[in-house]
């Protein structure tokens, strides 16, 4: 029977997963290979509709960085169908607002409409999909624009500049984790019209994507319209690609950057867990532990009571072959950076020879279960749990699984994650220092 | 007045907007009064006193505070602006009655100690250092105070260095009794939560608010400087430039304000608009550029903002002038005028989708003193307005000739003689970036 629907529609049912406790993912599967997950929400008169592929920065070569985040810009402009600007000004037009993001592991690409203009969205999106067109005028036009948007990310950010050091710090300038998304300078000035197509032509395939939509729609006649726009689509033979090599760091890396600012910053980072690893949900929780809400070990004593730090940041990267533990540190004017690390050391080895109590534990758990709820409060927020959670770890229930793990994390899970994690010699430090103008 | 769902014994209107999609509740309480209380000399004072109320009420020390919320599963935070201060949260529903103790602790029996005073102090004051990393809000407070001058919408919420480093812990307690009374408070509840739940528990928690007015302080109308003046924020070592172009803009609820709302938005409100598509599209000057429509009880800014590299910093200046003109000069065409109307209308269903944001247009009505129908009846007037409308309220509202330009870029000579040798120009005057 299935085999015979799949033959007649090109489209089948294959699973569904619960979203919480109130909503289901319904997946389904062309027979082009797109992967279209569905979670019929009537909640609110509107729908998200991602589209995520599986390419990002990691998927560049040397030379060629920043080409994955360049063609997300490329996406927006012309089709076989429609003009320049057709997608921006029929999607305004709509009522919508549309983007996109790269990150090291994927790109998406999103629409938020009110639901009774879903079809505009299937439309444009298989469109692009598959037929977009690529001229020079446009590589060049975009070229300014992305050198700009690295001028404003990176070159005058202190932030920005201090991420891309650690990063090629951390794993080398020639790993994939190890040059900046929005690619080197020089690599942006050099891309060919020919680069971009090669691309296109190589990742933006059915077979290398996942359609989700969140919202107001039926889904009969959703999955049925999106199999007639993109059941034509042909698959792509992907290329196969080794995961990037795990780090072979084994000695504390240092770096300093002169900057035009008023106080000493640090940007610490220790290699930590892939996302889908049984690990990061304990590192997280260990990175809560320590900056998370006002009563954050290290924040309350670098800011409440050291009182020599005015800004504490970081997080653990959510990347399917392990990201850093970051911590990004701005000290107050005329204290130096040493003193913040000590304090660091200091709150690791606590972390390594003091079990952490329950009544914190349940404090971390109890954040964590707030910030998971408010994560998925919107149809875009919806949308891109649903569409983070199935391209990094295959499981687009993600976000609720992860809170399970979190509530199931023991002091001793801490200790073995932190003794694991937070080894001086598995870090890598950008020390910021301040540049007499 | 739009109709609470209640009021408390104290007479504080409480607004409802319920779902019980998610189990958390959103907590917001507007207080109707904001820094354009603060003495001369003292700017920043009611943003300090709602930051000192936020360490916690009597009885409690700020880090057990802080242990409190955190074991709640809850988020507490402060905001001031000129007309207003916010105190706002989100909590697990199971946890809602303690964390709305807390809250009403906060505003009602603030702790205001001398110990987190100081503290508080050299906090605010180390932050303000670290504001000289950001070269958007740099280049957006020189285009206020020269916009401004020292009107009060010109003075800085958030204070200065010699005006927080002047104001007594005594001075924060006046304030506190002066902004944080039984008819300055709206009380908003989103999310997870029934009236008659609400009812209890609000009233439970806001019990013995102060009672009395605090009259606000008239705010005459600003009257920026004549002519084109340059305020160039000198940075040194940038590659990329922050510009800032504006005049004055409106009082909320004019007559013609969904005029200007439409043609603000065709101007420079979304992608395709004509700043957007001139800047970015066509040139790829600037990765953002868009322009704000500013109202308040008196006129507020309106302005244009762009990014450009250096190199581009002067051509896309003199393009965003130009564009500006014609957009004065000739009007937006029909079409322009039909999308961005299409546009807004459409768009207006996002403002509905979750209970949060259904109460905040309803809150900020009460705090405005709009009409009751200001945001019922939102997408009507839209629909109302004309192409000619549009245009004629752009020509009445926007100075052609009074502009205030803030750019912040590396001050080099060459860059000085082309701002100053731009149309219209009268006045350059460069600010190091660390003296602004």
């Amino acid at each position: 029977m299935l085999a015979c629907f799949w033959m007649r529609h090109g489209y089948e049912r294959v699973g569904g997963v619960p979203f919480g406790a109130a909503l289901e993912v319904e997946r389904w599967r062309l027979k082009n290979g797109l992967t279209v997950l569905l979670l019929p929400d009537r909640s609110a008169p509107v729908v998200s509709y991602h589209t995520w592929f599986r390419v990002g920065s990691r998927y560049e070569e040397p030379g060629k960085t920043g080409l994955a985040h360049f063609f997300e810009h490329m996406m927006f402009n012309e089709t076989a169908s429609h003009g320049y600007g057709e997608f921006d000004r029929l999607m305004e037009e709509a009522g919508g607002e549309t983007n996109a993001a790269t990150w090291i592991d994927w790109t998406y690409y999103y629409e938020s409409l009110p639901s009774e203009e879903l079809p505009l969205a299937v439309t444009l999106e298989a469109e692009r999909m598959a037929r977009l067109v690529v001229r020079k005028a446009q590589v060049e036009s975009e070229r300014e624009v992305v050198a700009n948007e690295r001028r404003m990310a990176v070159d005058d950010s202190v932030r920005g500049k201090a991420d891309e050091l650690l990063s090629a710090l951390a794993y080398g300038k020639t790993h994939p984790h190890g040059w900046p998304t929005i690619g080197w300078m020089e690599d942006i000035e050099g891309y060919r019209v020919a680069d971009c197509r090669d691309f296109y032509r190589t990742w933006y395939a059915p077979n290398n994507a996942t359609v989700v939509v969140a919202g107001d729609f039926d889904s009969t006649e959703t999955i049925a319209r999106i199999a007639e726009h993109y059941g034509g689509h042909r698959p792509a033979a992907l290329p196969t690609r080794a995961a990037p090599a795990p780090s072979r760091q084994r000695k504390e890396r240092r770096a300093t950057m002169k900057w035009p600012t008023p106080s000493e910053k640090l940007l610490v980072g220790w290699h930590g867990p892939a996302e889908g690893d049984a690990d990061h949900a304990v590192a997280e929780l260990v990175h809560d532990l320590w900056i998370g809400g006002r009563s954050g070990r290290l924040r309350k004593r670098l800011v409440e009571d050291l009182e020599i730090v005015t800004r504490l940041r970081g997080g653990v990267g959510g990347l399917q072959h392990g990201g850093l533990f970051e911590l990004w540190i701005e000290l107050r004017e005329g204290i130096p950076a040493a003193r913040a690390l000590e304090v660091v050391d200091d709150e690791v080895r606590r972390l390594l020879e003091q079990p952490v109590t329950e009544d914190e534990l349940e404090k971390i758990k109890a954040r964590c279960e707030l910030f998971t709820l408010s994560s998925v409060e919107t149809m875009g927020e919806k949308a891109y749990q649903v569409g983070f959670g199935e391209t990094v770890v295959g499981d687009p229930s993600h976000v609720f699984a992860r809170l399970e793990e979190v509530r199931s994390v023991t002091a001793a899970d801490v200790r073995r994650v932190a003794t694991k994690i937070l080894q001086a010699s598995r870090r890598s430090i950008v020390h910021v220092v301040p540049e007499a103008a | 007045m739009i109709e609470p769902a209640f009021r408390t014994a104290d007479g504080i209107p409480v607004y409802l907007e319920a779902s019980h999609a998610l189990p958390i509740v959103d907590v917001d309480v507007i207080v109707t009064r904001g820094s354009i209380l603060d003495p001369k000399g003292r700017d920043g004072l009611a943003r300090m006193t709602a930051r000192l109320m936020r360490r916690g009420p009597v009885g409690i020390d700020a880090d057990a505070f802080d242990e409190r919320l955190d074991r709640l599963g809850a988020t507490l935070s402060v905001s001031v602006g000129s007309e207003s201060m916010h105190v706002q949260g989100s909590v697990i529903r199971r946890n809602l009655a303690p964390f709305l103790d807390e809250v009403a602790g906060v505003l009602l029996r603030p702790g205001l100690r001398d110990e987190d005073f100081e503290r508080l102090r050299r906090t605010i004051e180390a932050e303000l250092v670290q504001l000289r990393d950001n070269d958007g809000a740099l280049a957006a407070r020189a285009f206020r105070h020269q916009l401004f001058g020292r009107h009060a919408y010109g003075r800085s919420v958030g204070g200065t260095l010699p005006t927080v480093s002047a104001i007594t812990l005594d001075e924060v307690r006046a304030c506190h009794a002066q902004l944080i009374r039984a008819p300055h408070l709206i009380v908003g509840l989103a999310g997870d939560i029934t009236a008659a739940d609400a009812e209890a528990l609000v009233g439970a928690a806001f019990v013995d608010a102060p009672r009395g007015v605090t009259r606000r302080p008239p705010i005459r109308e600003p009257k920026p400087k004549a002519g084109r003046r340059v305020v160039l924020v000198d940075k040194p070592k940038r590659t990329q430039s922050q510009i800032y172009v504006g005049t004055l803009g409106m009082i909320m609820g004019e007559p013609d304000h969904h005029a200007m709302i439409v043609a603000n938005t065709a101007f420079g409100g979304t992608f395709t608009a004509r700043l957007m598509k001139e800047v970015r599209s066509e040139r790829g000057w600037s990765y953002g550029a868009y322009s704000k429509l500013g109202a308040d009880r008196q006129r507020e800014a309106w302005s244009m903002w762009t990014h450009p590299g250096a190199e581009q910093l002067v051509d896309c200046l003199a393009l965003q002038l130009s564009l500006y003109e014609t957009w004065l000069d000739r009007g937006l065409t029909q079409d322009e005028v039909r999308r961005a109307k299409r546009y807004l209308i459409k768009s207006h269903a996002f403002d509905l989708e979750t209970a949060d944001k259904r109460l905040e247009p309803k809150l900020q009505s009460v705090a405005l003193g709009l009409p009751d129908d200001w945001y019922a009846s939102y997408t009507k007037r839209l629909r109302a307005v004309t192409r000619a409308a549009a245009n004629d309220a752009v020509r009445a509202r926007l100075s052609r000739d009074d502009l205030t330009i803030a750019v912040l870029a590396t001050a080099t000579p060459e860059l000085r003689a082309a701002l100053r040798s731009l149309d219209g120009v009268c006045e350059l005057r460069v600010i190091p970036y660390d003296e602004l």
